[in-house]
Parts: structure tokens; C-alpha cells; sequence
């Protein structure tokens, strides 16, 4: 039970980096129709700015160097967004995918010119502990995560749902043309859309970064941000991702608990073709939102 | 050559290919080895790209596992040649129909699929082969890759890269051929029916989902024979075949050629292929210039190279067509004599 419970936790340390990717995604796709391809990218830049570039190269102290770094993710969206995005609104979904594709490739290839291919450590934020809870051995960093993650998926809600900023993006997302005509500024919602949704992948990867080593292809968890939204019913659905990120961290560590740790990478994967094949509005997908997306 | 020309009655228009076809025989005679290694990668892209192009731009769907199909036809060719000690003429089709029957299983649950799903699911699909090479060691021998024995025909070694260039030459241009003529078929026909409307497509009688069938096992046969030829051309197999960078190039040279043609995949194979191996040693170099060139054609070039070029002469020949048309006092600069500007400071001299 123990051991169980073990899984549980250390499954939703990764499930609320997946949560923060896939409710970045969701937001992206409810302002824009664009699913972004470069959002694990993002995560990857969030990680490298704020430890190799704020707080190594320039000695910053954490705090400014983490708002720094949310503000060069945010900026790097939004400069995405309007060079590349915004003359493909109405585009083919296969022409926009294509282009951030192209976009994360700018992103994963300009990271490995300035700071090179090696997977890169360093000095951790917090000592790297563990504390006992309840029989259950957490690292601080992993509580750290989850406070924070926890916490920022809270805050999102609150922002979504009470603040007029908020509301205006909603009804961006609800209608564009309505919104125009209310007096909105529907694209700088789109740019806002981008901007939140880069920092909320910057923070996943300043949170995992004491965990792992840092490397250009860092961004490959994006394929498990996507298995987060098809398992939470749809790239609109932003509660279905943050939930979907959650089982899916979990899902993965009781697969590498009881069958095997190599399975864990390929986790994401299988899920995303069997839960598309069997149930294909995912697990709390409302069946009218998916199929206008069903068909191309 | 006018003259010649006008003996024979043979116009530039007939005359080109001929050339063109002179050039291509004799092309391994004057390269140098690296660019004729060049030339032979340039063939096998060619064919991986001709095969996305019939999924992507004539049928329309978005699927993102062509490396894996890829990566599929190579190791089974490599596998064939390296375990059973098959010819090529084996191991080839054998690859290639792995590859096949693998798009077809693909395909039966994709079909569910629209758009973004299926680009999810192929990617998802394209990410676990690539997991499969790596940890299936002892077949594949994973992350180390797999060294393959040069091909043979009965006795024949194929042992210089000319040979295997005439070898993926041979190939290359019966599919190219084979696809032209295929999309220009009654099923390339339907093909393109069922991408512009489905409904439409359905409502006079094709059945849709054959064909979006057929179009991926179309595709991932064609894959399976660029793996192969690969596996016997260059002779090192690794599971990054499979990878994202791979999915990225074959894109790139299908929109590069432009969507919907496989004159165009080839001609995006022969640069890209070029572009990308000169740049080989630097990767990041290399992931960047991909991603500028994606956005800059899918942006400001969606069709391809070929209507964007073809346009731009349409526009310099309409230019001096009106130029030579436009009476001659108008064709004079636009600044006169006795008229001088005032910032000049050529006049004081004067």
C-alpha cells in the first residue's frame, strides 16, 4: 500500500509538469486553433535562460533571474506568435502544425548553438533532500513542484474565471467576432494566450531543472503533454488537461513500478494511439467540441 | 545547336530531357565521393519524399510517421541481409512489404482520425518505433546502430558507390515514374476528390476510407523501399531514422517541392539533400536552418518552390514586356536633363 501510495506521489510531481504543458497547449488552441508544437521547446528554453543564462552566466540572485527568464519565454511566444502564427490564422491545420514544428526547431537549435549538446548539471536550488510524510519518501524539490504547480493551476482558474482580463480571453476564445465587436482587442488576446502559456511551460522546466540534467532535447515532453490532452478530452479542454497531466504522471510511475522502468518512456505514446482508437473524446471529453476537430 | 536543332526538328522542349538524362547516366563519372555519396542519399530521399507527397498532398492527410515506415523498410532489409544472408533482390521488397503491412495496421484505426488527431497518433506511433530500435538491443543492436554488408546480385558485389548508384538510380526512377502515373490515374484522381471534399467525395459513390487506405499503405511501401535502398546503399542503420529530425527533412522536402507534385519532391530531395549533408557535422546549425526554411515556405511560399518561381517569371516577363511596349520617351530615367535635383552634388560640378 505503501509502495502504492509511493507511485501515486511521485507520479503527480511529473503529472503537474505535464498539467502546466498541456493547460499551455489547451490555451493556445482555445484563443488561436493552433496547437503548438514548440511548446516543449519553451520548457526546454525556460530551463536553459533561467539556470544557464540568468543565474550562472549573470550571477542574478533567483528572484529576478526567474522573472526574467518568464519574461524571455513570454517574449520569444509572442514574437512567435506574430511572425509566424498570425499570417496562418485561417491557414490549413496542416500548415500551421508545420509551422511551429518549424518553430520549436528554431528554438531546440538556437539553445544547442549557444550552450552546446552536452547534457548540462548544476548546482541545485535547494539541497537536495527528501522529507518523510505520512511513511512516504518526497524530495523537497518534488513538494516544491507540486505546491507550485498546484498552486499556478489555481491562479489560472481564479484569472479565468474573475478577472476581466480573463473574461475578455473567454470570450475571444468563445466567439472572435462577437468579441471584436465588444470592443476587444482579440489580438492581443492571442498574444496574452501565448505569453501565459510560455510561462506556464518555463515554469515546468525552472521546476524540473534541480531534478534532471539539461539538454536541447528536453523538449520531447511535449509528446506527453499531447498524451494529457487526448486522455483529458480535447486540445479546448484546459481542466480536462491539468487533470489528464496528473493521471498521466501517474499512470506512467505505476507502469515503471510494477512492469517495467524502460515502458515508462513509451508510455505516453501507447496511450495516445489506444485511448485515439478506443475512445477518442478522451476520458472527459464532451463528444459535440471533439468531432468539429475530428473532421479535417 | 540551332542548326541542329532545325535539322533534326527536335526543339529545346525534347532535347532537355535528353540531356537531362545524359547528365544523370554519367553523373557518378565526374563526382567527386562525397558528393556522389550525396547523389546516391539524394535518390533514396527522393522515393521517402514521393511517398509522403501521395499521403500528405494528394490525399491530404497529415501523418507524421513516414520515418518510422522509413526506418521500418531499412531494418528489416538489414535484418534480412545480415541474419538470413538474403540477396537484395530479397531483401528489398521484403523491407519494403514490412513497411506496407505495418501502414496498413496503421491506417484501419486511423482512419477514425482527422487533422490533428491523426498527426498526434502517427507522431505518437512514429516516436515508438524509434523507442523499439533503441531498446531492442539485441536485435538492432540499439543506440550503437547497425552496420549492413554491402548488397549482391549472384556473384556481384556491388562494391563501388557507382554501382550502388546506378542500383537506387534504377529504383528511384521506376517508382518516381510509377507515382506520376499513379496520381495521374483515376485513384490519384479520387485521391485528390476525397481531400477537397470527402463529402462531396462520398456522395458519388467513393468509398473514402479505401482510399484513404490505400493512400497510406501507398506511402508507407514507398518509405519501406527509400529504408531499404538505404540499408544497402550507405550501410549504417540507427534508431534516429526514426527520429523527429528525420519526420522534419522529409517534410521540409515535400513543402520545399510543394504539396501535390512529384516532380517537385524530387527536385526538394536533390537540394535539401545537398543543404542538409554540407551542414551534417553541425546540428544545431542544421535544426535551425529546418525550422527557417519550414516557416518561411509554409508562410510565404505554401505551394512550393515551383509556383513561386514560375510566378516571379510570369512577373519579370509581363515587366519587360511593358517596358518594351511603353513608348520610347517615357522609357528614359526618370530624371531629365534641366532637370536637376537640388541634393545633387554631382551638379556644382558640372
Amino acid at each position: 500500500m505503501t509502495f502504492l501510495l509511493q507511485l501515486v506521489v511521485s507520479g503527480l510531481i511529473n503529472g503537474c509538469l505535464y498539467a502546466l504543458l498541456a493547460v499551455g497547449i489547451a490555451m493556445i488552441f482555445k484563443a488561436t486553433q493552433i496547437v503548438n508544437f514548440a511548446q516543449g521547446e519553451l520548457f526546454m528554453l525556460g530551463a536553459y535562460v533561467h539556470f544557464l543564462g540568468m543565474l550562472t552566466a549573470l550571477r542574478l540572485p533567483f528572484l529576478p533571474a526567474l522573472a526574467l527568464s518568464l519574461a524571455a519565454a513570454a517574449l520569444t511566444a509572442v514574437v512567435a506568435e506574430r511572425l509566424v502564427c498570425r499570417p496562418l490564422l485561417g491557414a490549413p491545420i496542416v500548415s500551421v502544425v508545420i509551422a511551429t514544428i518549424g518553430v520549436s526547431f528554431i528554438l531546440k537549435g538556437g539553445v544547442r548553438l549557444v550552450w552546446g549538446s552536452v547534457p548540462l548539471p548544476f548546482r541545485p536550488l535547494f539541497e537536495t533532500r527528501t522529507v518523510i510524510l505520512g511513511g512516504l519518501v518526497v524530495p523537497t524539490q518534488g513538494l516544491v513542484i507540486i505546491c507550485a504547480g498546484l498552486g499556478l493551476l489555481g491562479l489560472l482558474y481564479v484569472f479565468f474565471q474573475f478577472t476581466k482580463l480573463g473574461k475578455m480571453m473567454r470570450a475571444t476564445s468563445e466567439n472572435r467576432t462577437a468579441a471584436l465587436l465588444m470592443g476587444i482587442n482579440v489580438t492581443r488576446m492571442f498574444s496574452l494566450a501565448w505569453a501565459l502559456s510560455a510561462v506556464l511551460a518555463a515554469v515546468g522546466g525552472i521546476l524540473i531543472g534541480p531534478l534532471v540534467q539539461l539538454e536541447p532535447e528536453m523538449g520531447i515532453i511535449l509528446i506527453s503533454a499531447f498524451a494529457a490532452l487526448i486522455i483529458g478530452g480535447g486540445f479546448g479542454n484546459l481542466a480536462g488537461a491539468a487533470v489528464g497531466g496528473m493521471l498521466l504522471g501517474v499512470i506512467e510511475n505505476l507502469v515503471s513500478g510494477y512492469l517495467s522502468t524502460a515502458l515508462q518512456s513509451v508510455t505516453p505514446f501507447v496511450l495516445i494511439v489506444v485511448v485515439l482508437a478506443i475512445r477518442p473524446t478522451g476520458l472527459f471529453g464532451r463528444g459535440e467540441v471533439y468531432r468539429s476537430h475530428l473532421v479535417s | 545547336m540551332a542548326a541542329l536543332a532545325k535539322r533534326t526538328g527536335w526543339g529545346w522542349s525534347r532535347a532537355l530531357p535528353v540531356l537531362g538524362v545524359c547528365v544523370v547516366l554519367l553523373l557518378p563519372h565526374v563526382l567527386a565521393s562525397s558528393w556522389l555519396f550525396i547523389a546516391n542519399l539524394a535518390l533514396i530521399y527522393a522515393v521517402a519524399a514521393v511517398g509522403l507527397n501521395i499521403i500528405l498532398g494528394f490525399s491530404g492527410q497529415f501523418s507524421l510517421a513516414h520515418a518510422a515506415f522509413y526506418a521500418l523498410g531499412a531494418y528489416t532489409t538489414a535484418l534480412l541481409t545480415i541474419k538470413l544472408g538474403a540477396p537484395f533482390w530479397v531483401s528489398l521488397p521484403a523491407g519494403a512489404l514490412t513497411a506496407t503491412v505495418i501502414g496498413a495496421l496503421v491506417a484501419i484505426p486511423a482512419l477514425r482520425l482527422g487533422g490533428l488527431f491523426l498527426a498526434m497518433a502517427t507522431f505518437a506511433f512514429n516516436q515508438t518505433v524509434e523507442w523499439i530500435l533503441l531498446q531492442w538491443v539485441s536485435l538492432t543492436s540499439g543506440p550503437d546502430g547497425l552496420p549492413v554488408p554491402r548488397p549482391r546480385l549472384g556473384t556481384f558485389v556491388f562494391a563501388s558507390d557507382v554501382s550502388l548508384y546506378y542500383l537506387a538510380l534504377v529504383v528511384a526512377s521506376a517508382l518516381v515514374v510509377a507515382a506520376s502515373r499513379i496520381t495521374r490515374s483515376r485513384i490519384g484522381r479520387t485521391l485528390m476528390a476525397v481531400r477537397d471534399s470527402p463529402v462531396a467525395a462520398r456522395s458519388l459513390g467513393v468509398d473514402v476510407e479505401r482510399y484513404r487506405i490505400v493512400s497510406f499503405v501507398l506511402s508507407a511501401f514507398y518509405a519501406g523501399v527509400a529504408g531499404g535502398l538505404y540499408a544497402n546503399v550507405v550501410q549504417f542503420l540507427f534508431p534516429a531514422m526514426s527520429g523527429l529530425l528525420q519526420v522534419t527533412l522529409f517534410l521540409l522536402i515535400v513543402i520545399i517541392g510543394g504539396l501535390g507534385s512529384v516532380a517537385g519532391a524530387v527536385w526538394g530531395a536533390v537540394v535539401l539533400t545537398g543543404v542538409s549533408e554540407v551542414m551534417r557535422s553541425f546540428k544545431a546549425v542544421q535544426e535551425v536552418v529546418y525550422g527557417v526554411l519550414l516557416v518561411l515556405f509554409i508562410v510565404f511560399m505554401p505551394h512550393g518552390i515551383g509556383p513561386a518561381l514560375r510566378a516571379a517569371v510570369a512577373r519579370l516577363r509581363d515587366a519587360i514586356h511593358e517596358w518594351r511596349l511603353a513608348p520610347l520617351g517615357s522609357r528614359v530615367a526618370p530624371v531629365a536633363a534641366g532637370n536637376p535635383r537640388p541634393d545633387d552634388p554631382a551638379d556644382g560640378q558640372r
